[in-house]
């Protein structure tokens, strides 16, 4: 409990969702689907589950940090701790009243924002804003209701309520009990369609706070953020899902609504609730909810791939690891499935590649764990080795012999039992995942919100299935190339500041 | 607890939800456990659920590092990653991992303080000869020798890479030194003692304590409870079984002196745990310290902690506390990362709020109201997974619960008042007692 679902999100991203699709079996999902759109556009899949009376719910905005402009990071996942914060109606106690000063506070914010700037701020005026700023808010807090969106949700019997941004997406979700779906939806739906932009100011220092520990303290994290800096010299992956620094010290409420203002429209939304619900009831409180929502014109994305590679070492006071990246394309490319089928091959499991090599037989590395779709999927992406040696083998030796192994798909066939294997554990993958109704919503608000289509999920293993031995080879010898490569090696040191 | 939620309408005016009682209580159906004992002494909790192609099953047993000798310490460890690593008599450690990564079935075995478990996740169609590997593993296991390297390896790689995670320092640290470094409950292995652990303490550890009477079975999925019940008579009937006799574990001495342990290191966040002994396991007060608990931070925002450390003055990601009951005492704490310069206010900070809820006079009926309808209103959760429901069973026998404490629980937690929890604040917290781990540089 020490860390939530947010933070782990930041960093690993969508790959382990993507691993899991869907298979027919006792429970066909694409006849469970009932698809509902919206006239603002808006779209819902719903799916009917007897197994206890509650209900998981996902609101998911096509909308992440690959959407933000260069000194602007880490504003998808600030909009999103705002959403936490209430609206006109939830979390105040008399927005009439409160409404002036929180345009006060707005003004006050951008001006201290704009000084502390600068390359030399003037800390007499610095200190006279903050204060001005702290007055305003103790003023505004005489109206609010803190966290009043947690306090109504888990009163009432909320489980999972969180939220998380990756870079292709920015998700809200909770389980409810399932007289509680009214609310539900009334909650969300104020949550992204009328956010007030309460506690900017303090949640920026949260947010800075919350970056110190994910990144500056974490070696996995930092090795993250290196990974992506040097694999993507520019452009729209370049910075991690959290922000730079002094990015999120820039922030400001005009950012946030005017982010807002362009992305969450009813167009780029999808909502999906799976669990003990009654069909038609639901859809009419998602219009009741959900209708007014604007529409919204979803403007041509402004997202830039611009690849880098090379090695690069960093030092830092923890124990090695390192971390091997190969460009490749996303979806809709084909080539994708054929790198689930490698990830499996090579990772999952005692029996697969690397680990019965690396982990079992030769004994040199702890750990060694692959994903395919770093560090997000609107964009052709990476596929990851990361790898974490035994002592006294070091990083150097482990991306040899992955090397190595890559080399032998390249010539060889890979075996008829490794193929099948690889097929029922992609298709039982995706059963087992459809334990949880959250799962099951997630997914399908996932491949809707990003590759416009969730029934590529229900699809998924029989896309697999259609992948050869021929197939791996040729993939293989087009993309695991020295050229294309980005290695990220950890050495044990003190860090430079 | 009606009152709360219509105090609620009235602020946000708009939900249109009722004030009724709470969910679990009306309408709600139990699924019906099949339980019993298997003539070798096993006791087993079992519910079919035919919806997917799928079966759980999970043994606990009760053992663990608590049991271990002071001078094989980690043996406890080892133990749990052979019993899924370590081949059977039949199998060698490569065809069992070959076996279940055909059939995409997904094990796992482990032994922590008081517990072990061995579980798996199988197609329903290959059930039959996943669970002949599984009590393989579980009854004959071979401790393949250099599956016993590797597990060494492994364990003494863990304990080296728990240093790179300041908050997993924090943690253990504030652990040992609340109960002391040696005690049963806080001790760590060293690659010393890991490195001479030997084949035959092993071999000793698992006879001594895996036996049927000894553990508790529970399964959910696709299957049908005769059938299910057979097939485990064919795979652990002939497993022999006697009375075990447990060591004496040192009792925790119950004391609230502060102590306090920092270790210094050039991080931009300091990372600390602050608390003392808690409760044991089934004093009646707990009910209402779980209450006073969520008051002051259990993890949901609406807390006293999270509110003022986090929302109003934005001087953390994360805060937390938990007042934890044990078989022993367990430990109450507050978990809280902060920028170092900000270090020493919010440890301050944090001390206030335990005096301030020791002294009591301020827990209001609102903030009760709260806790109770969150504790309440979650607890349909724990039904809504099958293998959760009857895993959760096995835990309760295991913990000397009744079967039906579920409900227990539910009354006891309807029951709390006001006063109650101002009587348990004032008796249960010490804030004279507190002691104190840093980890992180402390600019004072």
């Amino acid at each position: 409990m020490k860390r939530d679902l947010k933070t782990v999100l930041h960093y690993i991203c969508l790959a382990l969702i993507l691993a899991l699709p869907l298979t027919a079996g006792a429970f066909d999902l694409e006849k469970k689907v009932v698809e509902y759109k919206l006239a603002n556009g808006m779209r819902w899949l719903l799916v009917v589950r007897r197994n206890a009376p509650v209900f998981s719910g996902v609101v998911m905005i096509r909308v992440g940090g690959t959407d933000e402009t260069p000194g602007k990071t880490g504003l998808a996942h600030m909009f999103e701790h705002m959403a936490f914060k209430g609206s006109s109606r939830l979390g105040t106690k008399d927005f009439a009243k409160e409404k002036p000063i929180l345009d006060e506070i707005e003004k006050t914010g951008f001006e201290l924002t704009a000084e502390g700037q600068k390359a030399v701020p003037d800390k007499k005026r610095v200190a006279s804003l903050e204060e001005r700023l702290k007055i305003l808010q103790e003023e505004a807090a005489g109206y609010q209701i803190k966290n009043q969106v947690w306090e109504v949700m888990v009163a009432n019997g909320a489980s999972d309520l969180n939220a998380y941004t990756s870079k292709d997406a920015t998700a809200y979700h909770a389980s409810m009990p399932v007289e509680r779906l009214d609310l539900f939806l009334d909650v969300i739906s104020q949550m992204v369609n009328d956010p007030v932009y309460r506690e900017f100011y303090t949640e920026r220092s949260v947010i800075l706070e919350e970056r110190r520990g994910g990144v500056d303290n974490d070696p996995d994290g930092k090795m993250s953020e290196l990974l992506v800096e040097t694999a993507f010299q520019n452009g729209s992956y370049h910075s991690p899902v959290i922000g730079s620094a002094s990015d999120v010290a820039g922030l400001t409420i005009a950012d946030a609504r005017e982010f807002h203002d362009r992305y969450y429209v009813a167009s780029n939304m999808v909502g999906a609730l799976v669990g003990d619900i009654d069909i038609e009831k639901a859809k009419r409180l998602i219009d009741k909810y959900f209708g007014p929502i604007p529409a919204g014109i979803v403007t041509k994305e402004r997202l830039v791939l611009n690849s880098g590679g090379g090695t690069k070492n960093f030092a830092f006071d923890a124990e090695p690891a390192v971390v091997l990246a190969y460009h490749k394309p996303t979806l809709p490319d084909h080539t994708e499935f054929v790198f689930d089928v490698i990830d499996v091959l090579m990772c999952d499991g005692p029996t697969s590649r690397l680990e019965k090599r690396l982990v079992y037989d030769e004994k040199v590395a702890r750990d060694v764990s692959c994903s395919n779709s770093y560090p997000g999927s609107r964009l052709n992406n990476l596929m990851l080795f990361w790898m974490e040696p035994n002592r006294p083998h070091t990083p150097e030796k482990l991306t040899f012999e992955v090397e190595e192994e890559l080399e032998r798909i390249k010539r060889e066939p890979i075996s008829d039992e490794e193929l099948g294997r690889v097929q029922t554990k992609v298709a039982a993958g995706i059963l087992y995942s459809l334990e949880k109704n959250l799962g099951l919503a997630m997914s399908l608000a996932e491949f809707e919100t990003i590759f416009g289509d969730w029934r590529l999920l229900a699809r998924y293993p029989s896309l697999v299935e259609g992948v050869t031995k021929e197939d791996v080879m040729r993939t293989a010898n087009e993309y695991f190339s020295d050229k294309n490569a980005t290695k990220i090696i950890r050495l044990r040191g003190q860090k430079k500041k | 607890m009606k009152r709360i939620l219509c105090v609620i309408i009235l602020f946000g005016a708009l939900f249109a939800v009722s004030c009724g009682p709470f969910f679990g209580a009306n309408g709600f159906k139990e699924p019906k456990v099949v339980t019993g004992v298997l003539p070798n002494g096993m006791r087993y909790y079992l519910l079919p659920d035919h919806e997917l192609p799928i079966v759980r099953m999970s043994v606990i047993t009760r053992t663990g590092s608590i049991y271990e000798p002071a001078d094989r310490l980690g043996l406890a460890n080892l133990l749990g990653i052979l019993l899924r690593t370590g081949g059977t008599k039949d199998m060698s450690p490569e065809e069992v991992d070959r076996t279940f990564d055909n059939m995409a079935a997904e094990a796992g075995a482990s032994i922590g303080l008081e517990m072990g478990e061995s579980a798996i996740k199988v197609l329903s169609k290959d059930a039959d000869r996943a669970f002949e590997v599984f009590f393989g593993l579980l009854f004959s296991p071979r401790l393949d020798s250099r599956r016993v390297e590797l597990g060494k390896i492994k364990i003494i790689e863990a304990l080296k890479r728990e240093n790179d995670y300041p908050d997993q320092v924090v943690v253990r640290e504030f652990k040992k030194l609340v109960y002391g470094d040696m005690s049963p409950w806080a001790r760590r292995p060293t690659p010393e003692t890991v490195g001479a652990l030997k084949i035959e303490d092993l071999k000793e550890f698992h006879k001594k304590y895996f036996v049927p009477s000894n553990m508790i079975l529970a399964a959910a999925g696709n299957f049908e409870p005769s059938a299910f019940i057979e097939t485990i008579k064919k795979y652990t009937g002939n497993v022999p079984d006697h009375r075990i006799e447990f060591p004496n574990v040192a009792p925790v001495e119950l004391e609230f002196r502060p102590k306090e342990r920092v270790i210094e290191r050039p991080l931009t966040q300091t990372y600390i745990e602050m608390g003392h002994l808690g409760i044991k396991r089934h004093n009646p007060d707990k009910y209402a310290l779980e209450i006073m608990d969520t008051i002051l931070g259990a993890p949901v925002f609406k807390s006293r902690l999270m509110e003022d450390i986090r929302s109003n003055r934005g001087l953390a990601y994360t805060v937390a506390s938990d007042f934890g009951w044990g078989t022993d005492y367990g430990l109450f704490s507050v978990y809280v990362d902060t920028k170092a310069q900000t270090a020493g206010q919010v440890v301050e900070l944090v001390r206030e709020h335990i005096v301030r809820l020791q002294g009591a006079g301020d827990i209001t009926k609102t903030e009760l109201d709260f806790a109770k309808r969150t504790t309440l209103n979650r607890l349909i959760f724990e039904f809504d997974n099958s293998f959760k429901i009857v895993s959760q069973r096995a835990r309760y026998h295991f913990y000397g619960y009744p079967d039906d404490y579920w409900h227990v629980y539910r009354r006891e937690i309807e029951k709390v008042g006001v006063e109650d929890v101002k009587r348990v604040a004032k008796k249960y917290l010490h804030p004279d007692g507190l002691s104190i781990a840093i980890v992180g540089s402390v600019a004072k």
